[in-house]
């Protein structure tokens, strides 16, 4: 732009059609809405100007200008801004000062407003003390007396900053007042009393909702002398007169009792007469006393559960399997090791067995209302408990606490009398009879376990009834055994190291005949019978199924009786596994080589993994026929078995058979034909020599049956067809607006929240004590100029002042003077 | 061989002059004593009466020798009085040798000195000879005679350096003529004496060690079980020959000839007399337990020892060849030394080694040893996949038959060789077949390269996933899950046994509520759980 300062705002106003033709119509003339125009006019106009002022203006210059983009903040006007902000201040300063000595604060002085640590009730009562408190001090101070005067007024003040509720006071007011409005609540009787007149309006207000209720309080009369000594009066009056009416009511009463006694005795006489007539009537029935009496006797009626249907019972005790089957097939899987119930939980049924009337008796006692019969229930009771005792003292046992224990209890009955000894046992210590006797039982079924163990190994083998009583024991420690699993399965864990004990001697020993006796196989069978052998892991079962393989694979079997041990274990192994299927590679070593060990010729083959400890000789003429018969375990301690045709080809069939249990709990490994291929060659060769003994080729022919499916179902293995893993990518990763210029790069993105964060806050704070500071410094200068005002003031003023003294002075002078003069002048 | 009559040849024998024995004094402490005193105090002058206290062994042994009573009750009997006597002797010649009377040798005393002091060494090395029951006596005998060694190597040659080689070599053949002890159960001896000597002295100081196998020459000995049984618990004993720090080398002996430090002397020497027991004619007197036991000690003790180990290679390869498996197993050991270090070149190594792989491998002691060593046999990437194969496959079909411990120490086993040859991936992943397949695998062929094990499948580890040991279970099914591991270490799996498992077990403790109970019922123990069986 050209031309002077006065030419530019000339042209800059034509431009603007500020001046000139205003009514100059334009082609885009419908811009604005004309009430808006002028707005628009202000507008420009302030622009106009505030070119034409440039040092308002500051524009902050770059170097360089590469981009297109705008910036913020290029340009500003310090000078306006400032200014803002110093008006912001003053406004905010002179405010400040306004109100400054001038403005009252709340200040909540309540008790315990501020202490979070005391609860809404605790507050409450602090307080009401308190205010008791400063009450009763008041009170001691400057009451003398008690009934002094200044009761009346005292009340006032307390209602008016004692406690309310509800707008009543809840300080204890004089007794009474509190009569006082009792009696105006309760009758209307007592209006005339002048003195209540006041206190009955303010109950008045305060019911019609009135709320005036202080005025009268608030401003309390000044009463007289005269007006008080009346009060007393009348207050003492009042009571008197209470005193009365309460004496004739008790002399009323009493009357009224003396006249009635009359009537009272004559009833109670009655009384025995009229019994007397029922009595009799009683003699006509027969035994109706007895009767009744024994109706009483008679069990109450109770709520009974519904007998169960028979269908519900199957399908209750089906779930139950079905909910133990999952919990043990969980377990087979190795899933989990917990068991779904608790020992509690299970039946209750092994106490009915022995002692279930008497307990059904005592549990379902009735408890009822009516007194007459729950005493002779009682009676009843009583009786009954003097009963049991005398059955229980013909015949006592005491819990044994030992093995040995039991079996000096034992010595005193007859072999055949174990089984109800050790029930009578049970029944006289069920733990619902006293504190303790669960522990005991607990020990008690560790004996009945170490009993069953003793019994296998003594010579009451021979009794014809031990493989009852036996059997017998066995199952009762099978039921104890849900309840009392903790105590004896530590016992059997403390068994299964002093049987390994025992294995090692043996192997170290040569000629130690330590293992395997009796007891241990009866004890590898009972393991089996008690706990859940298909678990993936299982603390009795994996541990004795060790000691078991050790055995297997270890032990010399040199005697014919060892090797029936040897059969034993491997079956009750082979029982271990029959629903888990696990393979036991000890009971295929043993087998090969109790089967080599009967062959009578060398055989070597390289599938034979196995050699003979010694080689027994069969009879010749090994028949089916004559080994049908079940085999005694006792037959382990028999001495001259080596002599006894008949239980060697006895041993030798159940070998056989154990061989094809082996081959059933096996049959779907997928390497059954390794397995069996030695057993295979070893059958081959004794059905070459027993070509006519039964079992060999039937199991000979299960084998080449199994072997043919097996052989033709064979696959390859494929263990390792996983799902294909991706590779890895290293692919750089691209990101947007990466600026390698900022230094404050964080590829971990939190971090960079972070740090921005930090850099806000910074910034903020920075901020915030600038203005703080511009605050204080306004302040400061404010407060000066301040006091220069004043200082110019009061110096103003005394500067008048002394103006006016010295005004004054001067007349005064200029008068003595003249009076002066004027005497010189007279002179 | 030290005998009774060897003597005569130096010293006059007691035996020769009857007529001493009347004014032979008695056995007993206060002779003994006032003789000393007298002895030492004339000992620059006369020594003769020496002879009066030496002569007092003759009375014990002829007790001794007479058999009239028990071996131990003659020694209780004389125990005591020969030990004061023994020392008594001790200090007059100790008092001697101080004295340097040994120094003059020509002088009369000499003369006289050095045949009782010949006498009473022969008597002290007689009597650890004969005496056989384990005593105090004998083993008082050794540090007395070690003692005089130490006098003989300070006062015989001057100021020169001296070995006493022949008191050392009288006292070796001592050692080994002695009646005490017995042969051990690993073919060792328990001979007092030589442990003794073993404790005290042999393990201790280098001079003795060099010098025992410089002084021993077995091919003049008569062989002997029991000589071999000492040789071998000599053998047995860590040496210091091969230190090469001289300082760690500590010597009995002071002023030592330079022989001390030729070890090719001494490795020849070692050398000849080991050949010379492996050489022998009778092969008899070398026990199966002292066979083992020197198949065991080879690789530590003896091939480092010898000048040409490859001397042994016939041994090693026929003890390999011999079918004893434990045997073979042993000599592995000791033939990887040689094929290591000496360049070996044993044909057909691989198809033994496969050989090896028997029914009895995993139920003996050593197979953790067998382990290792086939661990690095097999640890080249050269090998074919056929053979590497045909080991896996041997191992797991000898698995299915084996103890959890050995399954144990198979299993991460199979998994490195299958991680090392990955080729081997074919026995667990074989997609490609026809529904015709049979297993070509061939059980009974020895070569491993002709078993057609790469075409096969490792079914039996499939199967060993069910174990009934649940922790074996989860290992085996290492092969079912991705081969992700680079290597187990195997030492971790290879010492396991049934008494580790069954303790790791006993020592978890029991849940409160017990352990899982069997729900099923069963009638009866026997008949109904077990059928067949009855009480």
């Amino acid at each position: 732009m050209a031309g002077s300062q006065l030419k530019q705002l000339k042209a800059a106003l034509k431009e603007n059609g500020l001046v000139g033709q205003t009514n100059v119509k334009r082609k885009n003339t419908k811009k604005a809405p004309s009430e808006s125009r002028r707005d628009d006019k202000q507008a420009v106009l302030e622009k106009i100007r505030e070119q034409f002022n440039p040092f308002e203006l500051k524009v902050n210059r770059k170097k360089t200008d590469l981009d297109t983009r705008s910036t913020k903040g290029t340009q500003g006007k310090p000078g306006i801004s400032k200014q803002i902000g110093e008006d912001a201040r003053k406004a905010a300063y002179e405010a400040k000062k306004k109100l400054q000595n001038k403005n009252g604060i709340f200040k909540d002085r309540r008790f315990g407003e501020n202490d979070s640590s005391l609860t809404a009730e605790e507050k409450m009562l602090q307080r009401f003390t308190k205010e008791r408190q400063t009450q009763s001090s008041k009170r001691n101070l400057f009451n003398l007396d008690d009934d002094n005067e200044n009761a009346e007024d005292d009340e006032d003040d307390d209602n008016a900053f004692g406690l309310t509720h509800y707008g009543k006071s809840l300080s204890l007011k004089d007794d009474f007042e509190q009569d006082a409005d009792l009696q105006n609540n309760g009758d209307d009787d007592d209006d005339d009393d002048e003195f209540m007149k006041p206190k009955k309006r303010t109950l008045e207000d305060r019911e019609s909702g009135n709320h005036e209720p202080d005025e009268d309080e608030v401003i309390p009369k000044k009463k007289t002398k005269a007006e008080v000594m009346k009060e007393v009066i009348a207050k003492s009056k009042f009571y008197k007169q209470q005193r009365q009416i309460l004496q004739e009511k008790v002399e009323e009463k009493i009357f009224d009792l003396d006249e009635e006694y009359d009537d009272i005795l004559q009833e109670l006489r009655t009384v025995p007469k009229q019994k007397k007539p029922l009595e009799f009537a009683a003699n006509d029935g027969i035994n109706y006393e007895k009767s009744i009496k024994e109706l009483n006797l008679d069990r109450r009626a109770a709520p009974a559960d519904r007998t169960k249907t028979d269908e519900e019972i199957r399908k209750e005790r089906a779930d139950k399997m079905r909910e133990l089957e999952e919990a043990r097939l969980r377990r087979m899987e190795g899933l989990e090791d917990d068991r779904e119930k608790g020992p509690d939980e299970l039946d209750d049924d092994f106490w009915i067995q022995g002692s279930g009337d008497e307990d059904h008796e005592q549990q379902e006692q009735d408890d009822d209302n009516d007194e007459d019969e729950q005493d002779d229930e009682q009676d009843d009771e009583l009786i009954q408990n003097d009963d049991k005792p005398k059955t229980t003292k013909s015949l006592p046992v005491i819990c044994p606490e030992s093995h040995e224990e039991f079996l000096e209890i034992l010595s005193n009955y007859k072999f055949e009398e174990t089984l109800t000894t050790a029930n009578k046992i049970l029944t006289s210590y069920a733990p619902r009879l006293q504190i303790g006797n669960k522990e005991k039982i607990g020990i008690f079924t560790v004996i009945l376990f170490q009993h069953i163990l003793y019994l296998s190994e003594s010579d009451l083998v021979s009794n014809e009834k031990f493989s009852e009583i036996q059997e017998g024991l066995i199952s009762l420690v099978k039921t104890l055994s849900q309840k009392y699993n903790f105590e004896l399965t530590e016992s059997l864990r403390d068994k299964i190291e002093e049987i390994h004990e025992r294995i090692t001697e043996t192997l170290q020993i040569e000629d130690a005949e330590e293992f395997p006796t009796i007891s241990d196989l009866t004890f590898f069978s009972l393991v089996g019978i008690l706990y859940s052998t298909s678990d993936h892991y299982h603390l009795v079962v994996t541990p004795t199924s060790i000691i078991m393989g050790e055995a297997l694979d270890q032990i010399k079997f040199k005697s014919i009786n060892s090797l029936i041990g040897g059969i034993f274990i491997a079956e009750t192994f082979l029982k271990y596994q029959r629903i888990s299927k696990r393979y036991v590679p000890e009971v295929t070593f043993f087998l090969q080589k109790a089967l080599l060990s009967f062959l009578p010729i060398d055989l070597t083959d390289d599938s034979i993994t196995s050699t003979p400890d010694s080689k027994f000789q069969l009879p010749k003429n090994l028949t089916s026929s004559d080994s049908i018969e079940a085999f005694k375990i006792t037959d382990l301690d028999n001495d001259d078995l080596n002599s006894n045709d008949l239980i060697k080809s006895s041993i030798f069939n159940k070998l056989i058979s154990t061989v094809d249990l082996a081959l059933d709990t096996w049959k779907d490994k997928s390497s059954l034909l390794e397995i069996s291929s030695p057993f295979i060659i070893i059958l081959s060769k004794f059905i070459e020599i027993y070509p006519n003994y039964k079992p060999l080729s039937q199991l000979s022919l299960k084998f080449t049956r199994l072997l043919k499916f097996s052989k033709d179902e064979r696959k390859p293995l494929t263990l390792q067809s996983h799902k294909k893993l991706s590779i890895a990518t290293y692919a750089p990763k691209f990101e947007e607006n990466f600026n390698p210029e900022r230094k404050s790069y964080d590829e971990n993105r939190s971090r960079q929240e972070i740090s921005k964060m930090n850099k806000q806050i910074k910034q903020e704070r920075k901020i915030a004590l600038r203005e703080l500071r511009k605050d204080s410094r306004f302040e400061a200068r404010q407060q000066i100029k301040e006091k220069k005002e004043k200082y110019a003031e009061y110096h103003s003023k005394m500067a008048k002042i002394l103006n006016t003294i010295n005004t004054v002075e001067g007349a005064e002078k200029n008068e003595y003077e003249r009076e002066k003069k004027l005497r010189k002048s007279k002179k | 061989m030290v005998k009774r009559s060897k003597s005569n040849d130096g010293t006059p024998s007691k035996k020769s002059k009857p007529s001493n024995q009347q004014e032979r004094g008695e056995l007993s402490k206060d002779f003994i004593t006032i003789q000393t005193d007298q002895i030492i105090e004339n000992l620059n002058k006369d020594v003769s009466n020496i002879k009066s206290l030496i002569d007092l062994y003759d009375i014990f042994l002829e007790t001794f020798q007479s058999q009239d009573e028990q071996e131990d009750e003659i020694l209780t009997k004389y125990e005591d009085d020969l030990r004061y006597l023994n020392v008594s002797i001790f200090k007059i010649f100790s008092k001697a040798f101080n004295d340097q009377l040994f120094d003059n040798k020509l002088s009369k005393i000499y003369t006289d000195l050095k045949k009782f002091y010949e006498l009473f060494k022969f008597n002290l090395l007689f009597f650890m000879e004969i005496i056989s029951i384990d005593c105090s006596l004998i083993v008082d005998n050794l540090d007395i005679y070690m003692k005089l060694l130490k006098f003989e190597n300070l006062n015989f040659n001057g100021n020169q350096p001296y070995f006493p080689n022949k008191s050392f070599k009288d006292l070796i053949h001592t050692l080994i003529n002695s009646n005490n002890g017995e042969i051990l159960s690993n073919g060792l001896n328990s001979n007092i004496i030589l442990q003794e000597f073993l404790t005290n002295y042999y393990s201790k100081y280098y001079d003795l060690q060099f010098y025992f196998i410089n002084e021993l020459n077995l091919i003049e000995l008569n062989h002997s079980s029991n000589l071999i049984s000492k040789i071998l618990t000599i053998i047995n004993e860590k040496t210091m020959v091969l230190d090469i720090d001289q300082k760690k080398k500590k010597c009995f002996l002071k002023k030592l000839p330079s022989l001390v430090n030729n070890l090719n002397h001494y490795k020849n020497q070692f050398e000849l007399n080991l050949l010379s027991i492996l050489n022998h004619e009778n092969q008899s007197i070398l026990l199966n337990s002292q066979y083992k036991t020197i198949l065991l000690i080879l690789h530590k003790r003896i091939i480092p020892f010898m000048k040409t180990p490859t001397k042994l290679m016939d041994f090693l390869t026929d003890s390999y060849n011999l079918n004893d498996t434990l045997i073979s197993i042993l000599s592995l050991n000791g033939l990887f030394e040689l094929i290591k270090t000496y360049n070996l070149d044993y044909p057909n190594f691989y198809t033994k080694l496969y050989q090896l792989l028997d029914k009895n491998l995993f139920h003996l002691k050593y197979r953790s040893r067998f382990l290792r060593l086939t661990d690095i046999f097999l640890n080249s990437t050269h090998l074919p996949s056929s053979l590497i194969a045909s080991f896996i496959k041997k191992m797991a079909r000898l698995s299915i038959n084996s103890s959890p411990s050995a399954i144990v120490s198979i299993i991460p086993f199979i998994y490195n060789l299958l991680k090392r040859h990955p080729t081997c991936m074919i026995l667990l992943q074989n997609e490609h077949t026809d529904s015709l397949y049979s297993d070509p695998y061939n059980n009974d062929e020895i070569d491993p390269l002709k078993t057609n094990a790469i075409e096969s499948s490792l079914w039996e580890l499939e199967t060993l996933q069910s174990h009934y040991h649940p922790n074996v279970a989860t290992l085996a099914k290492i092969f079912s899950q991705p081969f992700k591991k680079q290597s187990y270490n195997l030492e971790d799996f290879l010492d396991w046994s049934y008494n580790s498992l069954l303790e790791s077990e006993t020592t978890r403790r029991l849940k409160e509520d017990g352990a899982a109970l069997e729900y099923e019922e069963f009638e009866t123990l026997l008949g109904d759980y077990l059928p067949e069986w009855r009480w």
